[in-house]
């Protein structure tokens, strides 16, 4: 069931892009089918494959189970939240801070997970961690901005760099 | 064109671009979970800053390498550090628990450099030819050719085609977003944001759909109990004489077949690799001995995979279409670079298909002398925790990733990719479709138009007369047919095996 509904939501996905596509203007000198030509061939072409796919599970007399929230248990959840935030916070905090961060806590909570440690190496290796992170992150920033020309965001950061 | 070729030999810096790559891609190829597409994914931000030759030279250096790479924890952790070396640990591995490591690394390493000089070759001579028989083509037939290449990696799912026809289709609408080809008037399926306006970038699909998806599967099951067999420790690992002896016909045949999987789209290494072993097997004249530690498998199964890199190459350069999940990031990385593939190429711009050429032979040659030269530290790697190594390549490709445009609006696309790549990898739906639909969806749709212009508004007319773009077309109708047709059959013989086999056995028929 869960991949039929699956199946049901890249449908109408599909047909809420068919329903764009129809209001597609085409110039009257173009003669190559115009911008909504293709991408109607394509979704039909979906339509077809998710109709094919529905009929194959409803076939089957086991149904697949779908996987629908593994990336929000346990270990890989935490690891993911973790990815988000680092995502949203990479503007305000800026990349140093924001990676150091991110990567402090996701190595330490999976270092936990792994080992079953509780101490998590002790005080002297999270400050190692720590700086090491922090100084990886700090040449990964100058390499972006000096090496190769390109900005990345400095956030609190930004009176140093 | 001399005169470019010389430059780049005389460039210092093109060394030691393929000499990062080739790094790089040896400790993805070596480490289990990460892999080549991750890889050059990875380097993929870097090489905007680069000119053309910097730029071939990293990503060959790290296609080389990380191809190469698997043998490595295949044969002294028991797990092939890329799918590539699954057909290695079957006879690696036993070699290193009998005290014989460094013999199979040295073998190992030595056959890949021979079957990656092989194709090295054989793209050097093919691409021309095929490219001067590719420049008559209209754009019929690369519609033909596209379309063709994209329905025969659908056929080749044995057991999901289905599933990889959506994914496929998912691919060619991601492509479709941003403004529309040829007219350059609609803005598609963008929600209105104007960030969409350009579509989405090849970096984010690719290290959101790939690299993100197979990062977020191994934090899952995060396990660190390899254990490295202890092995002889060298500065260099030359083979033993005695392993090549005799092994001639195994190198060659090896090489040729992946070469010519390699030049087929969307088959890989990894079937390479295994079908060249089954290959040598069934030649040998000792087949008992597979399995059991025998040189033979190794030799068959690294010269494979690593034979595959150069074919893969020569669709991709010729025809623009890739032959692998990694030469569809590179493809993507050259149009970036705004370097187009295809028969054009070589007639062209040859110096940059010269180029192209001199960074595959220097990768191999690299390739050789980094990995036989380090593998007693690259072993050590092998034992560096995912717990801090996740993290750090995720924290990289963001990075990475933000700087194609320079906004947070990318970071928020990568999630959406990566959710999205999770989704469809932890339910059994192919990936790889639909980075290549991705990529190719770019070049299909405006050779589609323009055949419809070609053949006045009407692609029935395109029948009326033999084109060599209808061949391609109806065999890409009729692939996917036969496919199932395939399927069944090879179904219906292992029912048959099975029932041959008694009832006592059902299991091992099915096999």
């Amino acid at each position: 069931m869960g991949e039929l509904i699956f199946l049901a939501i890249v449908g109408i996905v599909g047909v809420l892009c068919y329903n764009e596509t129809l209001s597609y203007s085409v110039a009257e000198y173009d003669r190559t089918g115009g911008p909504a030509m293709y991408p109607q061939l394509v979704l039909i072409l979906l339509f077809i494959a998710l109709a094919l796919r529905a009929i194959q599970i409803l076939m089957k007399k086991e149904k697949p189970k779908f996987k629908w929230f593994t990336l929000f248990k346990g270990t890989r959840g935490v690891f993911f939240l973790a990815f988000v935030l680092f995502v949203f916070l990479m503007e305000p905090l800026g990349f140093v801070v924001d990676a150091t961060l991110f990567l402090t806590g996701t190595s330490l909570y999976l270092y936990y997970q792994t080992t079953g440690d509780k101490t998590l190496g002790g005080a002297k290796a999270i400050t190692l961690k720590v700086v090491l992170f922090a100084a990886f992150n700090t040449a990964v920033f100058l390499f972006f901005t000096s090496v190769l020309s390109v900005g990345v965001p400095a956030g609190i950061l930004s009176f140093l760099f | 064109m001399a005169e470019v070729m010389a430059a780049t030999l005389l460039d210092p810096m093109f060394y030691l671009f393929v000499l990062l790559g080739v790094a790089l891609g040896i400790i993805f190829g070596a480490i289990p979970g990460l892999n080549t597409p991750v890889a050059i994914a990875l380097v993929l931000p870097v090489t905007y800053s680069l000119n053309i030759a910097h730029t071939c030279a990293l990503l060959m250096g790290v296609f080389m390498g990380g191809v190469s790479g698997g043998l490595i924890s295949a044969i002294l952790i028991n797990i092939p550090g890329t799918a590539a070396a699954i057909a290695t640990v079957l006879d690696g591995h036993p070699m290193a628990q009998r005290g014989e490591g460094a013999r199979a690394l040295a073998l190992g390493t030595f056959v890949s450099f021979i079957g990656g000089i092989f194709s090295a070759v054989v793209l050097m001579l093919f691409t021309p030819v095929l490219s001067s028989f590719a420049i008559q083509f209209g754009p019929w037939e690369y519609f033909g050719v596209t379309l063709f290449a994209l329905t025969l990696v659908i056929t080749l799912m044995e057991g999901k085609m289905i599933k990889g026809f959506i994914s496929t289709i998912i691919g060619l609408l991601l492509a479709c977003v941003g403004m529309s080809p040829i007219d350059g008037t609609q803005l598609r399926f963008t929600l209105g944001s104007l960030n969409l306006a350009g579509g989405f970038d090849i970096i984010l699909v690719v290290i959101g759909l790939y690299a993100f998806s197979e990062i977020l599967v191994t934090v899952g099951d995060l396990k660190e109990d390899r254990t490295v067999v202890k092995y002889e420790k060298k500065w260099f690992y030359l083979p033993d004489k005695r392993d090549l002896k005799g092994q001639g016909g195994n190198i060659l045949r090896s090489s040729i077949i992946g070469t010519i999987i390699g030049i087929l789209p969307g088959i890989g290494a990894t079937v390479a690799g295994m079908f060249s072993y089954t290959q040598a097997k069934r030649f040998s004249k000792h087949p008992e001995k597979f399995g059991t530690g025998c040189p033979d498998g190794i030799i068959a199964s690294e010269t494979a995979n690593n034979a595959v890199t150069g074919g893969a190459l020569v669709p991709m350069l010729s025809l623009s279409v890739p032959g692998d999940p990694s030469t569809a990031v590179i493809l993507g990385a050259f149009m970036i670079q705004g370097i187009s593939c295809g028969p054009l190429l070589v007639t062209q711009h040859l110096d940059i298909f010269q180029t192209v050429l001199v960074a595959v032979f220097v990768a191999n040659i690299f390739m050789y002398i980094v990995q036989a030269g380090t593998i007693r530290w690259t072993a050590q790697l092998l034992l560096v925790p995912k717990y801090t190594l996740m993290p750090l390549i995720v924290a990289f490709c963001s990075i990475g990733a933000f700087t194609v445009n320079n906004r947070v609006f990318d970071l928020y696309m990568l999630l959406a990719f990566s959710v999205l790549g999770f989704l469809l990898k932890e339910n059994d739906y192919p990936l790889m479709p639909m980075v290549l639909a991705f990529i190719l969806g770019d070049l299909i749709e405006p050779y589609y138009r323009r055949s419809v212009l070609y053949y006045n508004g009407n692609l029935l007319n395109a029948f009326t007369e033999f084109s060599l773009g209808t061949v391609f077309v109806v065999l890409a109708v009729i692939s996917p047919f036969l496919g199932v047709a395939y399927d069944k059959y090879k179904k219906k013989k292992r029912e048959r095996a099975a029932a041959a086999a008694g009832p006592e056995q059902p299991e091992e028929a099915q096999e």
